[in-house]
């Protein structure tokens, strides 16, 4: 038998308390500093940035609907499936998945033009979903996306009646596969977040942008609206646009032109 | 003005006892909906994402104005010196807490999440009106058990006429509430209107009151009393 004391184990004994109290008392603290200099998503967004979107009808082409496959496959909408025992009545189930992102095809009964543009959440300035929102889980970042809080939404739907554009679905029914990017469950509400997962990231462009250039149509531009030297912002100097809604005052992230 | 005197409800107990079975055998088939309903989700009910809220909202909202009116009765009592309705005053606030309890039931249950109730009651954002109406309701509730005592306790009996002026008052807060809920839906045209608020307080006078004298009808029926004509008359 050694006379030598085993530190080890005194040392660990020592801690021990300490890292007791840290555990119980601050875990997000310390993950939260020792995680600051690994990414900057770490830090919060600041409202320097301004993300929005100009959609050009023009180029939006009948009968493609890239943009909402995208944004469909992007957040696992695509693998959001029929409840059991449902029947299948496919309208039913048309009315009751969640869409984050709709094609609408609009018809002036005057001239006969037909009008294709994507419909989603128009991330407001002033959101009315997080004015009614009784619990604050509907919220607008600094940085203009405004998003659910899963954690604190009750499901009472008020920000879906309040919404101009209908852009909001609650999940009506059991979530089998719940994706990393964008995991729900049953009786929550959700919407599109411009892709915020990408933003956070550090990518600057959103699942429908992508879809839709790659389709050759451009007809999404997505970027910071502060920034005077992005593409967006430039765009929306160039082309007469407008928001939809805008006799409300929300001042809508997404802008429209050619409507 | 006689002193009045509080009793069992004078009919046979078979009888009691009966209605009571009904009564819990409907609320048993309500608690099966909803088990249903909340195991599956609200696919069941085929409300979706255009038909926002349906069938659960008609029924909550209706026995939650109804709730605020079923107290006319008490009100006209105490807060208008109407002493021949004191007698009916007690069933009033009963029924009002009753038809309350009801609509936040029906409410409660139709949340995606009702498991998150305690949420609701932590996070407040007071530009929403439904974070003020969870206090108005609750609120109501609180006062109105009050106002009850202050009736049926003969040592409280002065403070009946203070307890029912703040009900009164509450309750004209409450139905404001419960129309702003629809009134400040900028979004839907067919809401977005100052008229829901006084609309909603007119509502809860009819239906309140229908529900009161239904109920009193049928209490005094089966207990074999006359109601007497010049009260329904004046109501």
């Amino acid at each position: 038998m050694s006379d030598k004391t085993n530190l080890a184990r005194r040392n660990f004994l020592s801690k021990l308390p300490a890292a007791a109290a840290t555990a119980a008392i601050a875990p997000g603290a310390v993950l939260h500093s020792k995680d600051a200099s690994s990414a900057p998503r770490s830090e919060p967004v600041t409202s320097k940035v301004r993300w929005g979107m100009l959609v050009d009808a023009n180029k939006c082409a009948d009968g493609c609907s890239a943009c909402v496959e995208a944004c469909n496959k992007e957040n696992g909408l695509d693998i959001h499936t029929n409840p059991a025992g449902a029947d299948v009545d496919s309208t039913k189930w048309d009315q009751q998945k969640p869409v984050w992102m709709r094609s609408v095809k609009l018809k002036d009964l005057q001239s006969g033009k037909i009008t294709n543009l994507p419909m989603m959440c128009q991330h407001c300035e002033h959101p009315p979903c997080q004015d009614v929102c009784p619990t604050g889980a509907s919220f607008r970042r600094a940085d203009g996306v405004v998003l659910v809080d899963r954690h604190t939404c009750i499901g009472c739907r008020y920000c879906m009646m309040a919404c101009p554009y209908k852009a909001r679905s609650f999940i009506h029914e059991n979530v089998d596969i719940k994706p990393t990017l964008a995991p729900r469950g049953k009786g929550c509400v959700e919407s599109c977040t411009f892709c915020v997962h990408r933003l956070d990231n550090g990518q600057t462009t959103t699942a429908c942008q992508d879809a839709c250039a790659k389709e050759g149509h451009h007809a999404i531009i997505f970027g910071d609206l502060n920034d005077p030297e992005s593409q967006v912002a430039k765009a929306l100097e160039k082309y007469p646009n407008q928001q939809i809604r805008d006799d409300l005052k929300l001042n809508p992230g997404v802008h429209y032109t050619g409507i | 003005m006689k002193k009045m005197h509080f009793r069992e409800w004078g009919i046979e107990s078979p009888r009691y006892w009966g209605l009571l079975a009904i009564l819990a055998g409907i609320m048993s088939i309500a608690g099966i909906a909803w088990y249903y309903m909340e195991h599956n989700g609200h696919w069941v009910t085929g409300m979706n994402n255009h038909v926002v809220w349906g069938t659960p909202h008609v029924f909550a909202v209706f026995l939650i104005v109804a709730a605020s009116g079923a107290l006319n009765v008490a009100s006209i009592a105490s807060v208008f010196g109407k002493k021949d309705y004191k007698p009916l005053a007690p069933l009033s606030g009963l029924l009002a807490i009753t038809l309350l309890v009801a609509g936040l039931l029906v409410l409660v249950l139709d949340l995606g999440r009702p498991d998150r109730l305690i949420v609701a009651m932590t996070h407040y954002n007071f530009k929403s009106i439904f974070a003020w109406n969870i206090y108005l309701y609750t609120g109501f509730l609180a006062i109105v058990v009050i106002y009850l005592w202050t009736m049926m306790e003969r040592k409280m009996n002065r403070f009946t006429k203070a307890a029912g002026t703040f009900a009164f008052v509450w309750r004209l807060a409450l139905t404001t509430g419960t129309g702003s809920i629809f009134g400040f839906i900028v979004a839907r045209q067919g809401y977005d209107a100052a008229i829901y608020a006084p609309m909603f307080i007119v509502m809860s006078f009819a239906f309140g009151l229908a529900i009161y004298l239904l109920v009193l009808m049928f209490a005094f029926d089966w207990d074999k009393r006359e109601l007497g004509e010049k009260l329904f008359l004046r109501l």
